[in-house]
């Protein structure tokens, strides 16, 4: 389950076109990208708002934070009360609910959260104090706008915390709101998230032919893979995680434990709505996978597990290597094993 | 640097079970392929027509690729060939990609949720005197819509619908037996998160479900079964019993995380189904068909009836890879029959070092003195290795050197190679009438195993490579040798296989666009593939830039027809024209089509079919077929090319197909179409006959269209 968790957690920094522009604008800018937090007015990417839990009071609202081209509240009232999201000055711009959203026009935090960047301020809506001007902006008790407060320029990342690269909380926000004409906040703080100094790669240490008519390649990849052939007359079983075995690779073909955690992160093991199980401790259940000597598979034991190496390493700048591993196996009565390692590349190398 | 050089020991040499052949094969390479034509005249380079594009936008007449339309205040424009599909009566099929970009203001991301537009489809042909004309099919934009999203939060609201439900956009497109096209797939674009109803939000594109049907007989599309799965840049491919079979394709792009079904998250579509083209029904095939695939995976159906997966696709979901995506650097072979996937090889191992590769490897391990490189291996030119390891320990020994590992992976061109084309080379019988050996060329792209990021290196490759499957004793035995590089690497190429078994590449860019849009410089220097030199040569210049969907298609006449351009907009942003920066002008789409004259089309003695029809003869497997020609006793060659139908660098159905001449007489050959439907799927093909003209070159002839029947067969029979 964890390449779920860090699926959604790739999902909240953006998808590939987010991505992109992005990396398109850093090519444009050439700015200062990381390491101590960005100046006034640059954005720093790796600063991520996070929302905290919601208050009991807003518990039946929907609130969600996005990372996109910016930090994007988006929120669901859906109840018969009033939600009114208030500027820095305290004043209403949003109502979201009971079955609409108003804005008021005369606020210019509804011109400068609609878009990104905001869009232009009509004169009138600039000077402090002007009289509501509430208008309907959408039939349905839903909205998503981007709050000047959710924004990370101005958060400055100590320089032990840049130093050592390792996620922090750097700072803190809040929005106040008025829920059925009561004060609360949805509150959230600011994560210092660096993006990876580098890359990981798996390497054999011991060669990849192993034995006789079998061989082992290291297939390259976020989590790297192997490519095992055993064209010998015997079965090759390898073993997982937990050295249970994963899977039979031989003259009959290729046979998954099915009942191998490590299976079933394998990239190979059946998607289906009602998952197998893993138990390692648990008599292997054989199901047939192939019906040739060959067989592939994603291996995390090849991966490193953190997203950065130690800090030492990062400070060096070189390519190193950071992690030791061993897949054993077992070739009719011979035992066998594959050995290798795991580099750290510098982004820059 | 100092070259240590050791002796080759005799053990090294005979572990690979050859013996290295004479050093003057090295030689040969230099010289370089040119067959004796070097100037730059049509007859040398071919050459281009001018660019011509529908005439009018609605009812208005017009040059302009898009008008303004006063009352919406939007930009309509003409569609462009971001697919292009060759009918079964010669004319042409095409859609848009990308539809409505043209009215994003500030940021596609944005936008492109509310702005999107259905892609809109049309109908060209050529009259006799070669004038072009166009009819709009019904419904235009063939008339799907996605009932329901997949929402990241089950139940949720917080979804913006208002653009584009039903896009051909990203549809693999297959010709069915009987010549109709189906398209399969689709985008709905929307915002998520979003609003209703409001130009606000992240773009999603999340993939179809469903089929759709283009008859040519009636210019109409009609829905057929939708998939079990929604796909975006699946590929789909006839097998030999003419139902088609579908893998990969995402569901949805940006936000591939699926609560109900979490190990399909993060990943793309690893269930196939196939199409039973009886029933018009799509099933999934089970547990050992599953398999993990890049997007638009290059695919192929071998003469055994299996599809190979030629380690070949699009990569770039989500945030950039799959977590899995180490596995699409295997080559695979998926059986019909048993319904299940096997892995092949490694791609680009075992590599057979030949000239090309000796010469390859000796530059990029010592640039500053690749001739002694050389000459040490050329010693092993002939070996091959089984494995990157055993590559690189025998280059190590051999040399003196510690090798890096990735410098090697590259000039193989080894593992997963993203936006090429990969090509399959004429199937030929053996002696016994066989066809037991199929051979694909892959030329540019971006290599992404040596880098493990996604999509890869951003500078696209100019490494060119032949990879063979011997289909012998019941296995599937893959091999893989380099050719001569391109004279430049090329990102996004098209590739054409003409009638005298050339290869054209077309189009693309030298960046890859999807990293950085607008960034890159569209190259417009095309460069063919001689099969006899195994070496690439500069050829005319294209008129127009054409970089992201682009395509290009063979014609009947053995013309090719070129066309397509849909970039995404400037950095993902509104297209920004940075041509005073000497990059792209990314100035949208590009509706336009030019016609590529290769060289043969110059000549004065091409054979020609006098019974040439305008429609497509009923060929069935088995019989014999005669073509009459004054010039028979030369015609050493019959061509079976299907028409072809393709996105995205895809056309997993494109085959040629030689068949014997069993018989001949001063005016007519007498072929016999091949018996396996492996061989041979039904559908339409274009008949060439060919003669080898003095220096080894191939004449080919225009073509006549015929049409390989399908075994009869009912719903219930399946």
């Amino acid at each position: 389950m964890q390449r779920d968790i860090n699926m959604l957690s790739s999902v909240r920094k953006g998808g590939p076109l987010v991505r992109s522009a992005c990396f398109f604008s850093a090519l444009l800018l050439v700015g200062p990208a990381f390491g101590h937090g960005g100046g006034h007015g640059e954005k720093n990417e790796d600063i991520v708002a996070v929302l905290d839990k919601l208050p009991a009071a807003l518990q039946s609202v929907k609130v969600e934070l996005h990372k996109t081209l910016a930090s994007q509240l988006v929120i669901e009232n859906k109840t018969d009360k009033l939600l009114e999201i208030l500027d820095a000055d305290g004043a209403p711009f949003l109502r979201i609910g009971p079955d609409k959203v108003q804005a008021n026009l005369a606020a210019a935090a509804w011109y400068r959260t609609y878009t990104e960047t905001g869009i232009p301020i009509p004169a009138a809506a600039k000077e402090k104090n002007a009289a509501p001007k509430w208008s309907a902006v959408s039939k349905t008790p839903a909205w998503g706008w981007f709050d000047l407060r959710l924004r990370s320029e101005d958060i400055r990342v100590p320089h032990g915390v840049a130093d050592a690269r390792r996620t922090a909380t750097v700072g803190q926000w809040k929005i106040p709101v008025h829920f059925d004409g009561k004060p609360t906040a949805l509150t959230g703080v600011f994560r210092y998230m660096p993006r990876p100094s580098g890359r990981f790669e798996a390497r054999l240490t011991g060669g990849g032919e192993i034995s006789p008519g079998i061989s082992v390649q290291i297939l390259p990849g976020p989590v790297p893979g192997f490519f095992v052939t055993n064209t010998s007359r015997e079965t090759l079983t390898v073993f997982g995680r937990a050295n249970e075995p994963l899977v039979r690779i031989g003259p009959e073909g290729v046979y998954a434990n099915v009942k191998s955690p490590t299976w079933q992160q394998s990239g190979q093991a059946e998607v289906s709505y009602e998952p197998m199980l893993a138990d390692a401790k648990a008599a292997p259940q054989w199901v047939l996978r192939s019906p040739s000597p060959r067989f592939s598979w994603i291996d995390v034991r090849a991966a490193y597990p953190q997203r950065e190496p130690p800090a030492a390493v990062v400070k060096r700048g070189a390519r190193a290597e950071v992690q030791r591993w061993t897949i054993p196996m077992q070739h009719g009565q011979t035992e066998l094993k594959v050995t290798g390692a795991t580099d750290w590349i510098p982004v820059s190398k | 640097m100092t070259i240590k050089m050791k002796p080759i020991h005799a053990a090294v040499l005979l572990a690979f079970g050859a013996l290295p052949v004479a050093n003057a094969q090295l030689g040969g390479l230099l010289g370089g392929g040119t067959t004796g034509c070097s100037d730059t005249t049509p007859q040398c380079i071919g050459a281009f027509s001018a660019p011509f594009a529908e005439p009018k936008i609605g009812d208005v007449a017009t040059s302009e690729k898009c008008i303004l339309e006063p009352a919406t205040g939007k930009q309509l424009c003409k569609p462009a060939a971001g697919t292009l599909t060759h009918l079964d009566d010669g004319r042409f099929l095409y859609f848009n990609a990308l539809e409505g970009t043209e009215n994003v203001e500030f940021n596609i991301v944005a936008e492109f949720g509310s702005q999107s537009v259905n892609d809109q489809t049309r109908v060209l042909s050529f009259s006799s005197s070669g004038a072009p004309s166009w009819v709009k099919p019904s419904p235009v934009d063939a008339g799907a819509s996605n009932a329901e999203v997949t929402p990241l939060i089950p139940g949720g609201l917080l979804v913006g619908q208002g653009g584009a439900n039903g896009a051909l956009f990203c549809a693999d497109v297959a010709q069915l037996a009987d010549g109709r096209i189906m398209a399969v797939g689709g985008t709905d674009f929307y915002s998520e998160p979003g609003i209703e109803g409001l130009p606000i939000g992240v773009l999603e594109l999340e993939g179809l479900k469903n089929a759709r049907i283009f008859n040519p007989k009636n210019n109409t599309w009609t829905q057929t079964g939708s998939m079990n799965f929604g796909r975006w840049y699946p590929t789909v491919v006839n097998l030999a019993n003419s139902d088609v079979f579908v893998v990969s394709g995402v569901t949805k792009l940006i936000k591939p995380v699926y609560p109900q079904s979490p190990a399909q998250s993060g990943r793309n579509v690893v269930q196939s189904e196939t199409y039973n083209a009886a029933c018009g029904t799509w099933s999934e095939n089970g547990a050992l068909a599953q398999r993990s695939l890049p997007l638009f995976a290059r695919i192929h159906l071998l003469p055994n009836g299996h599809v190979l997966y030629n380690a070949a696709g699009q990569s770039f979901n989500p945030a950039g890879q799959g977590y899995d995506q180490a596995l699409w650097n295997i080559v695979g072979a998926y059986d019909p029959a048993t319904r299940a996937w096997r892995d092949v090889a490694y791609a680009g191992f075992p590599f057979q070092l030949n000239s090309f590769g000796a010469d390859q490897l000796s530059h990029a391990l010592n640039p500053t003195n690749p001739n002694l490189i050389r000459i040490l291996l050329s010693t092993l030119v002939g070996l091959t290795f089984t494995s990157p390891d055993t590559l690189i320990a025998t280059l190590g020994q051999v040399l003196g050197l510690a090798v890096d590992r990735q410098v090697v992976e590259k000039v193989v061109g080894s593992g997963m190679r993203g936006s090429t084309f990969s090509m399959m080379l004429p199937l030929k019988p053996d002696a016994y009438g066989n066809y037991t050996k199929a051979q694909f060329l892959t030329a540019g792209g971006i290599i992404s195993a040596v880098v493990a990021a996604s999509p890869g290196t951003y500078i696209p490759t100019d490494s060119s490579r032949i990879d063979t499957i011997d289909l012998v004793g019941g296995e599937t035995n893959y091999s893989s040798r380099l050719t001569g590089k391109l004279n430049q690497g090329r990102w996004y190429g098209s590739g054409v296989l003409l009638p005298d078994t050339s290869v054209m590449v077309f189009s693309g860019a030298n960046r890859d666009e999807v990293v950085a849009p607008g960034l890159e410089a569209a190259i417009v220097q095309t460069e063919r593939f001689d099969p006899v030199t195994q070496t690439w040569k500069k050829m005319a210049l294209q008129n127009q830039r054409r970089t992201y969907h682009n395509t290009a298609v063979l014609m009947a006449d053995g013309r090719v027809l070129v066309g397509g351009h849909a970039p995404i907009t400037t950095g993902y942003t509104a297209h920004i024209d940075l041509s005073a920066l000497g990059l792209g002008p990314n100035d949208g789409r590009d509706p336009s089509f030019e016609i590529y004259s290769p060289p043969y089309v110059f000549r004065s003695d091409r054979p020609v079919i006098s019974n040439a029809t305008s429609t497509p003869v009923n060929l069935n497997r088995g019989q014999t077929h005669k073509i009459n020609t004054s010039s028979a006793a030369a015609i050493d060659g019959v061509l079976l090319i299907r028409n072809t139908d393709t996105t995205h660098l895809v056309d997993a159905d494109q085959r040629a197909v030689y068949v014997p001449i069993v018989s001949r007489n001063s005016n007519s050959v007498t072929v016999r179409i091949p018996d396996s439907a492996a061989v041979l799927p039904a559908g339409h093909y274009m008949l060439f006959i060919s003669r080898t003209a003095s220096g080894g070159k191939i004449v080919p002839s225009k073509s006549t269209p015929v049409h390989i029947e399908a075994d009869a067969r009912s719903c219930n029979a399946t």
